[in-house]
């Protein structure tokens, strides 16, 4: 008979955790604090303390206020700041309960962060008794890393896995991958998972930091379901010469003849970067009246507050150590470009992210034995838990709640049974690429995505025409992919985070296609040819998973708005449903 | 050792002073994108991957001798504006299919 050591390496461990950047080491963290008998297993691609997000991000960390009613003054500032009532308030309650206690407890995991000598984060001016900010350290893994072996929980840097295993009822029993030095082929058993590997980033641009989708597409495939990828478009004004954002900049937009854009196309300021402005741009240019330019000489409120201007120590959006490396990053810019000026020009930059696995209070998915902490869940549990600028917030505070809900499933839970018929099919699977002697390159693939980034039309202003476009280049996609080929691991894993890639295209426009109406502001959903909010219509969240076929399948589910205490104006409880608050 | 990055909308010149490389291996640890490798027969550490940079300099900072040099050549080969307007295609352009 034949053992598991034939495939490859195996670890075991009562929890598994994929992905060692702040979500997934603040997951291990909280749980063996919880259980300390609980032996737990950190996996990264990279080497953790020096990888993930949180090591790039330039923002600080946020709080829920400690004012009595922070949490609701939290939720409603939440509900309305983004895409409006597509939230689970249910989640966003709990969610910012956690996160109340947030950065006490980075600090208590050794983080450094810019609170005050009493240990205080500052209020945020803009939402009053709702949310709080601090700086936080560049090096926040590495510290998360020191407190982590500490506690004795084990770190396995430099390991990549992109398929999970399960047991004959589908419950998820581990992972798959290889090592990324040797290929060598890993497998991990365990009795829960967290798959904290952030979600899928598209980007082809500097200082945009790349999820590849591979997390998405392993629990996709395991039967996850994905939520709101529909809202999976931010867009930024850049200086041109550099491609970084001008934070706050987006009313100061002129063209030739020094037509202010947002005056003329929207008549009021705006908070955030709209389709109705990108249209506007993209109009300008059209006619022949660019390049356009910022007008930095002049700044408004908007440029003032979101710019970051004058704030002090506590508030600003950088800890010291992170805005030396900001600092350093736009000295060499200049080197390079020279002087950016008080009138530069100007364009977009579009980060398209797919963040969707659907969790419940407990940062569980549909899937039993398994969770989703981080970036990953983002669209999924509320869109969203965090706010703009809290990246780090959410990956901490979802990790406190996940590692609290898997600690307490671990304990009870027992091994099962490695099917090694999945593990010969699964490995095959993976190293497919790396078998075939000549083929296609995963750039191919890359290549055509990268110009969703750059096209307003597909990404920012949808409608069937454009989307039935992006069906053609996702057809041609998907006949590239078996076709793929690698020559040492790192290839590999590109070839695999195509793939993943690709399905996770497909996700957003197909959910595009299906939710006709236009909702949301910062990642909106905006379709040219149902350019309105329909709160009659689509008070609903549109869901995908794997059908029994292996198609890819879309339902749509009700918001159970009569449970919220946020609603939108008029909103009428349906037939059938009585007022219940869960709060 | 100089290694440009090509075939992105941004383009970028590594230049290493392999000669001076302590071996530390700190811009290994820090890439994200997997940018840097370890050339065994040599002794030194090399940006085997330069398509994968995403510019964010943390293995310069981090080199301990300091023989990294990272110079962005281009930041952008198309502007989304122009290219959404239908003024340009990326097939007109270097990094365009």
């Amino acid at each position: 008979m034949a053992s598991i050591k034939e495939y490859g390496e195996l670890y075991t461990a009562d929890i598994l955790i994929v992905g060692g950047g702040m979500s997934g080491l603040v997951t291990a963290i909280r749980a063996k604090e919880n259980d300390p008998s609980l032996d737990i297993l950190v996996v990264d691609k990279g080497i953790i303390g020096w990888n993930g997000q949180a090591t790039k991000a330039g923002n600080g960390i946020r709080a829920t206020s400690k004012h009595p009613d922070g949490v609701m003054n939290a939720l409603k500032y939440l509900v309305h700041a983004h895409t409006p009532f597509m939230n689970d308030q249910e989640f966003l309650k709990r969610y910012l309960e956690v996160h109340r206690d947030n950065i006490d407890y980075m600090k208590h995991c050794g983080v450094i962060t810019s609170c005050n000598e009493e240990g205080e984060a500052t209020p945020l001016p803009f939402i009053p008794d709702a949310l709080d900010m601090g700086g936080v350290s560049i090096h926040v893994c590495k510290q998360l890393r020191g407190f982590a072996l500490k506690l004795g929980i084990r770190l396995l840097s430099r390991v990549n896995i992109f398929e999970l295993l399960t047991n004959d009822k589908g419950k998820v029993i581990g992972g798959i991958g290889f090592d990324m030095d040797h290929g060598d082929c890993k497998i991990f058993h365990a009795k829960a998972t967290a798959m904290a590997t952030q979600g899928c980033h598209f980007k082809k641009i500097g200082l945009e930091f790349m999820g590849y989708g591979t997390g998405v597409g392993a629990m996709y495939r395991v039967g996850a379901v994905m939520r709101n990828v529909e809202f999976s478009t931010q867009v930024d004004v850049v200086f041109k010469k550099t491609n970084t954002p001008i934070y706050g900049g987006f009313n100061l937009i002129c063209n030739q003849q020094g037509e202010n854009i947002t005056d003329k196309y929207i008549g009021h300021k705006e908070w955030e970067v709209t389709p109705a402005l990108v249209e506007g741009m993209v109009e300008e240019i059209r006619k022949g009246n660019g390049p356009l330019w910022c007008d930095l000489e002049h700044p408004d409120e908007v440029r003032a507050m979101i710019g970051g201007q004058g704030m002090d120590e506590t508030t600003q959006r950088m800890f010291r150590d992170k805005l030396a490396w900001e600092e350093h990053v736009f000295a060499k810019t200049i080197r390079t470009s020279g002087e950016i000026g008080n009138t530069p020009e100007t364009t977009i930059k579009t980060v398209i992210q797919v963040e969707p696995i659907k969790v419940d209070t407990d940062i569980k998915t549909d899937v039993e034995g398994l969770w989703a902490p981080g970036k990953i869940s983002t669209q999924g549990n509320a869109y969203f838990g965090w706010t703009r600028g809290d990246g780090l917030g959410n990956a901490s505070t979802t990790g406190m709640m996940a590692g609290d809900s898997i600690s307490k499933y671990a304990k009870e839970a027992e091994f099962d049974e490695i099917n090694l018929a999945q593990v010969e099919a699964l490995k095959e699977k993976i190293y497919a690429p790396l078998n075939r002697k000549d083929g296609r390159k995963p750039k191919e693939i890359f290549d055509m995505i990268e110009r969703y980034i750059f096209d307003v039309n597909k990404c920012i202003t949808k409608s069937a025409e454009e989307i039935r476009k992006v069906y053609a280049d996702i057809e041609e996609m998907k006949g590239i992919i078996p076709e793929l080929c690698a020559e040492d691991p790192h290839t590999l894993s590109k070839c695999l985070e195509a793939a993943d890639t690709v399905l996770c295209l497909e996700m957003i426009f197909r959910a595009a296609d299906m939710r006709k109406e236009s909702r949301g502001i910062m990642y909106p959903h905006y379709r040219t040819d149902y350019p309105e909010t329909d709160d009659k219509n689509w008070l609903k969240w549109i869901n995908i998973r794997q059908g029994k076929d292996g198609e890819m399948e879309l339902f749509t589910e009700e918001i159970p708005l009569w449970r919220y205490p946020v609603r939108p104006e008029g909103y009428e409880i349906p037939e059938g449903h009585v007022e219940a608050y869960y709060v | 050792m100089i290694v440009t990055n090509q075939g992105q909308q941004q383009s970028v010149k590594f230049t290493v002073d392999t000669d001076r490389c302590c071996g530390c291996r700190r811009c290994i640890r820090r890439c994200m994108e997997n940018v840097w490798q370890w050339d065994e027969e040599h002794g030194h550490a090399y940006p085997k991957y330069p398509d994968e940079c995403v510019l964010c300099l943390q293995c310069e900072m981090d080199c301990l001798n300091n023989v990294i040099d990272i110079t962005p050549v281009e930041f952008l080969k198309v502007d989304p504006l122009e290219y959404s307007a239908g003024l340009v295609t990326m097939d007109e352009t270097e990094g365009g299919r």
